[in-house]
């Protein structure tokens, strides 16, 4: 091939220099584009959001296809029965030793975890953790341990939030911010329940349902969804009957399912951490092989009766249709806390979300059926108490009343649920919140040596008011007050700034150092006023407005108002009425209102070293 | 210097940013071409284990093992809840249970979902019929008439209609059966089927187009017996009892033996003994049917009236006694038979109607009352 055979003819070269230069104009343009949208940190979040959404969808429903694959390979049509023993025991072995040598932070649920990372860690969760996470709970819930998905795949959505968050170089902030959005994606592609996965975040993850992120978790979760449906279809994950109140009396029944369902709950939860306590005492050397005393457990309860092994929605499926008799119903349910309580206390990979449901359908079936044998004819088919039950248990269990309601409500799609479903659930949650006073995801971070900030905690320290640490205000000076006399009544006071009044009212907070240096400058003559005018004229605030906060603003922002003034006394006013001082607050007062021990002392001593 | 260095990071940086995000769409791209993959063989092997369960449920039921079939029905349907024919598959075997209702309660969810799959429908219609729920399974039957069939649309109306007609028959819902037999007629040239449909059409009391459809078959099939069995019976319900008479000997002489055969010959036999009104009788021979026709009548009557004669029978019947015994000339015979004969309806009216008609006398009775209420 001669040079002339490859050479572009003339006129091609003449059309190809136009497209390289567009090509060349294009590229600065594109990122400077991409630059902009890292700066505005809002626009970034929304594209993230997105981003993030599409890709643990894609995850969580490899993860969910990858264990239905493993587990009909595992347990083949007609396979024999020894395999319901071999299985879990072999699959927990190979799990334990994996969490124990390679992903140590692979164990249990994910949702503790994905707290710690959030509140503890920085948003930190390693790409190590979520992939462990994810073959481990692959190879623990096809092997027919008796633990469910939907924990591990909110954790393995944090994960690879907190992944993509880190590789883009985002901020610490950022981070943790994107980790709920990840584990609200990853609950909805995983229990195809949009709406109940953005709450679940924000209630649980967050504990805060006026989060900010609010908007970024909606687009995740429903980008995810998005995902499910195009990869799986409009199946639904179960299928129930339209339910309806065939009686009024039926509403006592769905209160006594709520005690049942409440009693259970506890039940079920001091088991499982007592067992798990049992197996923390337990030399540290038997850790990697703890995970099989819980796989021989249900290998054996599997083998004499198949159906409490695994995520068991297809039991759950069968109670909700009302295929179940009593018998069978009560079995289950039993058998199954045993099994998930076992399975989770010796470490195995999975959660207790999935389970809950488990249990809380045989529960609700349980009450169904007995109300039916008592009110033959004024109830409705076992099947919807066993829907309803479903929430009930897990508001009794993961202590998330509102995400229970809502997630029931979008498995039905049937306004009709509503009441029945909150009546149980507020019972359960009630009797759950008396018996049991730690949330199961609080007191398993607890078992594990991490102090997780509760709910409780977080929503006190963001919602104390500066009416908490308000004190009454010391008698104002008047406005031409001279800075001499001035001084000499400030001399012994206890604070650094005094109010000033006029005959309106209060107009400002003058400094006693201010005065002083006004006397030492010769100034001694001078009024307050004067003093304030000049320091008015020096302030920086946009409105000309003396330094002041409000008694219903968060103690946060007294405390931001004092870094940014150099004040550590600020007037307390009316909203009504800028010039009404109704009283004062001072450093001491908000450290002491955070529980800070001695803090008039270190006030003191900070005052004294200022001064 | 600074700033240019500045600028260098500040574009490091930005590339490392549009790579990552490239990264992050190329693993969601990758992610989802495994999804797409593992969904596909999933659904394929669901399918096809779905498929399995079906045929063994079938065989099943063929062997008439029901509970077994119902529970493999019931596996197919979990594993392929979209698929009408394992729900009819699971209601068919209900119905083999004999839990009609049961059967209905598994259909009906989805049928609401689906209500125009032809085979739901017809299965609906089967499970109705059982319930007896006539009404009910002809509208069923008829939603599945002209509901979707995927496959061998004609040949399942056909079926169903057939289905429905035999329903009707049954039913004796003889207009609504007529209405679908004219239907069915020219759907197919297959002589046991012709037989069959112009056998109901003399069940839906059309004699004429019966006995057309029987000489149809005759010319295609000339020693038919059953093909003149009909058209003697078509002639026998148009009462012409001589007509009839000569083909149902045909049809005897053809297959010697037949029992129906023999007995509806007993009955065109005897209807024409009976009949009055024979055009190649003579007159004083229908004067002597007019009499035995009488009697009969008045017989069939207060047998069936038994104790509890009715006043105005005995009444008739004396004076068909006294009539029996009077000797008339022939000129008033003619008047004398007409009396004869509208006494006879007079006292065939006051049969109750709840008498049946058992024997092949009485059958015959019957019939010439019939042509003789239409001459």
């Amino acid at each position: 091939m001669t040079h002339n055979d490859t050479a572009y003819p003339r006129d091609m070269t003449a059309k190809t220099i136009p497209v390289s230069s567009a090509a060349v104009s294009w590229l600065p343009r594109f990122l400077q584009r991409i630059e902009n949208l890292r700066r505005r940190e809002d626009r970034l979040a929304l594209v993230l959001s997105v981003l993030i959404g599409a890709l643990v969808g894609s995850v969580v429903v490899a993860f969910i296809l990858l264990t239905g694959r493993l587990a009909s390979h595992i347990y083949p049509a007609g396979g024999g029965g020894w395999r319901r023993i071999l299985a879990p025991t072999l699959g927990s072995l190979i799990t334990g030793y994996l969490i124990f040598r390679v992903f140590p932070d692979a164990r249990g649920s994910g949702i503790p975890q994905t707290r710690a990372a959030i509140f503890i860690h920085g948003g930190r969760i390693s790409l190590r953790t979520t992939v462990g996470k994810f073959v481990c709970c692959v190879t623990s819930l096809a092997s027919g341990i008796a633990l469910g998905r939907e924990g591990p795949a909110v954790h393995i959505g944090a994960g690879i939030a907190s992944v993509v968050a880190r590789r883009l170089g985002l901020s610490k902030a950022q981070v943790k911010w994107l980790l709920p959005v990840g584990g609200a994606a990853a609950l909805s592609a995983a229990f195809n329940t949009p709406i109940a996965a953005v709450l679940f975040a924000l209630e649980e993850i967050m504990g805060d349902m006026h989060s900010p992120i609010l908007g970024s978790v909606v687009l995740s979760s429903t980008t995810a969804w998005l995902v499910l449906h195009l990869v799986l279809g409009d199946e639904p994950l179960f299928h129930v009957t339209p339910y309806h109140l065939v009686h009024p009396i039926e509403l006592v029944v769905y209160a006594a399912l709520g005690v049942v369902g409440g009693l259970g709950s506890v039940g079920f939860v001091k088991l499982l951490l007592g067992l798990r306590k049992r197996f923390y005492r337990l030399p540290r050397s038997t850790v990697w092989v703890q995970p099989v005393v819980g796989g021989l457990a249900v290998g054996l309860l599997g083998y004499f009766v198949p159906s409490v092994m695994g995520v068991g929605y297809d039991q759950v499926d069968k109670v909700l249709s009302g295929d179940m008799v009593l018998r069978v119903v009560v079995t289950l349910g039993i058998l199954k806390i045993f099994a998930t309580s076992i399975c989770y206390a010796s470490g195995n990979a999975g959660g207790i979300f999935g389970p809950s449901m488990f249990i809380g359908a045989m529960m609700g079936g349980m009450v169904g059926h007995v109300a039916r044998l008592i009110l033959p004819g004024s109830t409705a088919d076992p099947g919807a108490y066993a829907l309803v039950g479903m929430g009930t248990a897990f508001a009794g269990i993961i202590r998330t009343p509102l995400t229970s309601v809502i997630m029931i409500f979008e498995v039905t799609r049937d306004y009709t649920i509503i009441v029945p479903l909150m009546i149980s659930n507020m019972i359960a949650f009630y009797i759950s919140q008396r018996l049991q006073r730690e949330p199961i995801y609080e007191a398993l971070a607890h078992q594990d040596g991490i102090h997780l900030p509760t709910g409780h905690f977080r929503h006190r320290s963001r919602s104390l008011l500066i009416m908490e640490a308000i004190r009454a205000a010391p008698e104002a000076l008047a406005e031409d007050t001279t800075l001499n006399d001035a001084l000499a009544q400030l001399r012994d006071s206890p604070f650094r700034s005094w109010p000033v009044a006029d005959s309106d009212g209060f107009v400002g907070m003058v400094r006693v150092s201010d005065v002083a240096a006004g006397v030492a400058n010769g100034e001694g003559l001078a009024t307050l006023g004067d003093l304030l005018a000049d320091v008015r004229a020096s302030a920086m605030t946009r409105t000309g407005e003396f330094t002041h906060v409000h008694e219903d603003q968060p103690l946060g922002q007294a405390l931001a108002r004092m870094g940014d003034t150099n004040h550590s006394v600020l007037p307390v006013v009316s909203r009504a009425n800028v010039r009404q001082l109704l009283g004062i607050i001072t450093l001491p007062d908000v450290l002491k209102a955070y529980g800070v021990e001695r803090a008039d002392q270190i006030v003191t001593t900070e005052l004294t070293d200022d001064e | 210097m600074s700033d240019n260095a500045g600028a260098v990071r500040a574009g490091a940086s930005t590339r490392v940013f549009v790579l990552s995000f490239v990264a992050i769409i190329v693993a969601f791209l990758v992610m989802l071409t495994l999804d797409l993959s593992l969904a596909k063989i999933e659904r394929l092997e669901t399918a096809s284990h779905a498929a399995s369960l079906y045929a063994d449920g079938n065989t099943l039921l063929g062997a008439s093992r029901v509970e077994d079939a119902i529970d493999r029905f019931g596996l197919a349907v979990t594993l392929e809840r979209d698929s009408a024919k394992y729900v009819v598959g699971l209601g068919e075997a209900i119905l083999a249970r004999g839990e009609p209702r049961q059967a209905e309660a598994t259909l009906t969810p989805r049928i609401e979902a689906d209500p125009t799959d032809g085979a739901l429908n017809l299965a609906m219609a089967r499970v109705l019929t059982k319930e007896g729920r006539v009404d009910d399974a002809v509208s069923y039957y008829h939603r599945a008439i002209y509901g979707r069939w995927p496959a061998d649309r004609t040949l399942n109306r056909n079926q169903t209609r057939s289905e429905l007609i035999d329903v009707l028959a049954k039913a004796q819902r003889r207009e609504e059966l007529l209405a679908e037999l004219l239907q069915l007629q020219d759907v197919s040239s297959d002589i046991a089927f012709r037989k069959k449909l112009a056998r109901l059409f003399l069940v839906a009391q059309s004699p004429t187009r019966a006995a057309d459809m029987f000489r149809a078959i005759l010319r295609s099939s000339p020693a038919d017996p059953d093909a003149y069995a009909g058209l003697g019976e078509a002639a026998l319900a148009r009462g012409n009892f001589r007509t009839a008479q000569a083909d149902l000997r045909i049809a005897n002489q053809r297959r010697p033996g037949d029992l129906r055969i023999d007995s509806v010959l007993t009955i065109a036999d005897t209807a024409l003994y009976l009949d009055p009104e024979d055009a190649r009788a003579g007159a004083s021979e229908n004067y002597r049917r007019g009499l035995r026709f009488l009697h009969r009548t008045v017989a069939s009557v207060t047998a069936c009236s038994g104790a509890r004669q009715i006043p105005a029978v005995r009444v008739v019947a004396d004076s068909a006694n006294a009539l029996d015994r009077a000797l008339l000339p022939a000129a008033t015979r003619d008047a004398q038979n007409d009396a004869n004969l509208a006494l006879s309806a007079r006292v065939w009216k006051l049969r109750p109607a709840s008498c049946p008609i058992v024997t092949s006398g009485d059958q015959a009775l019957a019939m010439v009352h019939a042509a003789m209420a239409q001459r």
